[in-house]
């Protein structure tokens, strides 16, 4: 069966994300529920987070939904000292804005931008900070077919 | 009267059975520092019940009476030989034990 076009848009953000990251940034999981070890960071993951969808109105009745599709990037890092945390995220935040920005992937969307960023911190056996980056992706299907944007 | 905590002056007994060298940076008390040290793990930074970090709590627990008066957090100690920096301090019920909290320093 045919992908929906937000699964589409999903495992093509992902691919873009893994297409040859420089030195130092991580590969990105598809939905990790696992706790990440320490050894293993910095890592990053990819969720669904929410979608909203109306009637594309054009008169009476129309053939489109129109969708904002919010998709996260959360990136989890480990640091020595909780002060150069911000020297180590900002690679990583550079590498998902210039790889997911403004993106159609292939015509499947319309936009995708950057809506919210939050960081969260924690103090255990070393600092650790998360960085919480929400894209907003518009894009369109037929009411009758998600798998299809016309 | 029975008490949920040590009082100060059971707790050498305490510490002689559990205890590890503890070495806090820039003070030499007159009796070698004992703590008790206990490694907790800690899932921690979880969002939208997806993987977390799995940390972990350091804490060492020190009789208050030999620590340095004014121990201000982010001091460097060593504990059973490991570099660690303290990143909270609370005394506990009575105030015999201070609970340090801990982190690892690379």
């Amino acid at each position: 069966m045919t992908a929906s076009v937000r699964k589409q848009i999903v495992d093509a953000a992902i691919a873009r994300l893994n297409a040859s990251p420089p030195s130092g940034i991580p590969t990105a999981d598809d939905t990790r529920l696992e706790s990440y070890t320490p050894e293993e960071l910095p890592a990053m993951t990819v969720l669904e987070l929410r979608e909203e969808a109306e009637t594309e109105k054009e008169g009476r009745w129309s053939y489109f939904v129109k969708r904002t599709f919010t998709m996260r990037v959360e990136t989890r890092i480990a640091e020595t000292l909780a002060t150069s945390a911000r020297n180590t995220m900002d690679p990583i935040y550079v590498w998902i804005g210039q790889q997911l920005g403004g993106q159609q992937f292939g015509g499947l969307a319309e936009d995708c931008y950057e809506a919210l960023l939050e960081w969260q911190y924690a103090a255990e056996d070393q600092p650790y900070t998360l960085l919480q980056l929400d894209f907003r992706v518009l894009y369109s299907t037929l009411k009758v077919d998600p798998t299809r944007t016309q | 009267m029975l008490t949920g905590f040590y009082g100060d002056a059971d707790i050498p007994m305490l510490m002689s059975d559990f205890g590890v060298a503890v070495a806090i940076a820039g003070y030499s008390p007159t009796v070698p520092l004992i703590g008790i040290v206990d490694y907790e793990g800690k899932d921690v930074l979880v969002s939208q019940g997806a993987g977390g970090v799995s940390g972990t709590d350091i804490t060492v627990w020190i009789q208050t009476s030999t620590l340095p008066p004014n121990l201000r957090n982010k001091t460097l100690m060593t504990v059973d030989g490991k570099s660690m920096r303290i990143r909270d301090q609370n005394q506990q019920g009575d105030g015999a034990l201070t609970k340090i909290l801990c982190e690892v320093v690379k």
